[in-house]
């Protein structure tokens, strides 16, 4: 079996739009959570969100960009900077062996939602043709796979919020099987769209306003409200260490472990033993003990639910050990990504075992007697000696997905 | 602005292709376009003439051809003209 690196990272996101960028400002406890300008906005009890800053056309030509939805424009951003950042040259033959696994949750949401629009409330007689090609699930993974002329295979994965981790360790299975020579494995989402934002609000899951908005994420907080819903796109590179090695590629990481499993529980409430089990599963693909992990990126939603149950399951998994090991949410600053937060949440847990540095849990002002681990609080803190981390990715529907990776040299 | 004048704007604005490149003799297929660039087109010059061309009735070799197809269908489609009232 080979052993799988990670030789390329790609961010676009609402605390920056590069993976170095993404990771400074995550240290530096800023959130990427605020109003936004949207004529929608009036009608919603909720006007936060991550948005990222970002124009179609810093990108792309004007006839381009508007045969792309914000969401393949955001992966085939990320993308294209996952690749450069791999030095990423491919022979005819290794493209027939290379791919794209991509996770998304809702995928064209925005252009759906405009046909929508057109069709009910403007009586339109017809709505764009380009329509169903912009919004459909597997467009973004496609237009990778044209842009880069990767013809091995090609697939969407929708499991909600663990869509793009489930992705990246698909791919990290392909590799390390020896079945495909690279694969840009990552998500999009870009979901931020009328129905969407008051489809969530109707859910009740989204988070109140703060005074400060950019506070008013607060994971493991008791004052917690809920999430706040984000966007953007994370890609990673993936190859052989072999492959990495001889042709002297930067080598961030290395996957070691990946589990997915199911809560067979609940449509939308996480189980306690399902996450465990998860958990688990992926410290036994990785071969390693409990101890060995030194920093979780939590899943972290800021839901009451999602807290309580994973921070049961992770004494569960972890036994004593579990108050020892730091645990962060990046969510409380980047907001959730839904399909693609598990790739985001990767990168940032690639690149904290890479620069031995653990972002911190920002807005956790009020202790929970109920969770009680070492959130990192407040304050990014430097761990010398950082090896392996541990990404967490759990979702409605109940699929969840846990990657472990250490530092792959 | 005539009819081919506003079809430029639109494979302008659409496909960047230079209205001063186009020549009204010359194949529909010169433009360059695929075949959904070419339900996108039509879906942009119905918006552009408030008119409604049956896609059945996708017939054309030239670009003058789409010219004139636009212009029967405004002329069809266009309303009656308001009923001449004398006044009593």
């Amino acid at each position: 079996m080979n052993r799988v690196v990670i030789s390329g990272l790609g961010v676009v996101s609402p605390v920056g739009n590069s993976s170095g960028e993404f990771f400074n400002n995550l240290v530096a406890g800023k959130s990427g959570v605020g109003r936004f300008p949207e004529d929608f906005l009036p009608r919603l009890g909720i006007r936060i969100a991550a948005r990222c800053a970002f124009d179609a056309l810093d990108h792309f030509p004007g006839t381009i960009a508007r045969k792309l939805d914000r969401v393949s424009q955001f992966a085939l951003v990320a993308a294209t900077q996952a690749a450069k950042d791999a030095g990423l040259e491919l022979t005819e033959d290794e493209k027939r062996r290379s791919g794209v696994y991509f996770g998304t949750g809702m995928g064209g949401m925005t252009t759906l939602d405009s046909a929508y629009f057109q069709l009910l409330k403007e009586n339109a007689a017809r709505v764009s043709p380009l329509g169903i090609p912009m919004a459909m699930n597997n467009a973004a993974a496609s237009h990778i796979s044209i842009q880069f002329g990767l013809k091995g295979s090609c697939i969407t994965c929708s499991t909600a919020c663990s869509s793009s981790a489930i992705a990246i360790g698909e791919a990290f299975r392909l590799i390390q099987q020896g079945r495909a020579e690279v694969m840009f494995a990552g998500g999009s989402e870009a979901s931020l769209a009328f129905g969407v934002l008051m489809g969530w609000e109707s859910l009740g899951t989204l988070a109140r306003e703060a005074s400060d908005p950019a506070a008013s994420c607060k994971p493991f907080s008791k004052d917690r409200s809920g999430f706040v819903l984000g966007e953007g796109a994370a890609m990673v590179i993936l190859e052989s260490r072999d492959r990495a090695l001889r042709r002297g590629a930067r080598i961030h990481g290395e996957v070691i472990g990946y589990s997915s499993t199911a809560d067979a529980g609940h449509i939308t409430k996480p189980s306690e033993e399902g996450l465990a089990i998860a958990m688990q599963t992926a410290l036994e693909d990785a071969q390693i003990s409990p101890g060995s992990i030194g920093y979780i990126n939590a899943h972290g939603t800021a839901t009451l639910a999602n807290d309580l149950a994973e921070t049961r399951a992770i004494k569960k998994v972890f036994g004593e050990m579990a108050h020892k090991i730091p645990v962060s949410s990046t969510k409380s600053m980047h907001g959730h990504l839904l399909g693609a937060a598990g790739a985001l949440e990767f990168i940032a847990s690639v690149l904290s075992v890479q620069h031995q540095i653990i972002p911190p849990t920002i807005n956790l002002a009020v202790p929970d007697p109920e969770c009680d681990l070492d959130y990192v609080p407040d304050q990014a803190r430097k761990v010398p000696g950082l090896t392996t981390a541990m990404s967490n990715s759990f979702a409605f529907g109940g699929t969840n997905a846990v990657l472990v990776l250490n530092r792959g040299i | 602005m005539t009819t081919l004048e506003r079809l430029k704007q639109l494979l302008f604005k659409q496909y960047a292709i230079d209205g001063a490149l186009i020549k009204t003799e010359a194949p529909f297929d010169s433009l360059g376009l695929d075949s959904l660039d070419v339900v996108d087109l039509f879906y942009a010059i119905e918006k552009e003439f408030n008119i409604k061309i049956p896609t059945e009735n996708l017939k054309f070799n030239s670009i003058q051809d789409v010219v004139d197809l636009v212009e029967r269908a405004v002329q069809e489609q266009s309303p009656p003209p308001p009923p001449n009232i004398a006044p009593q």
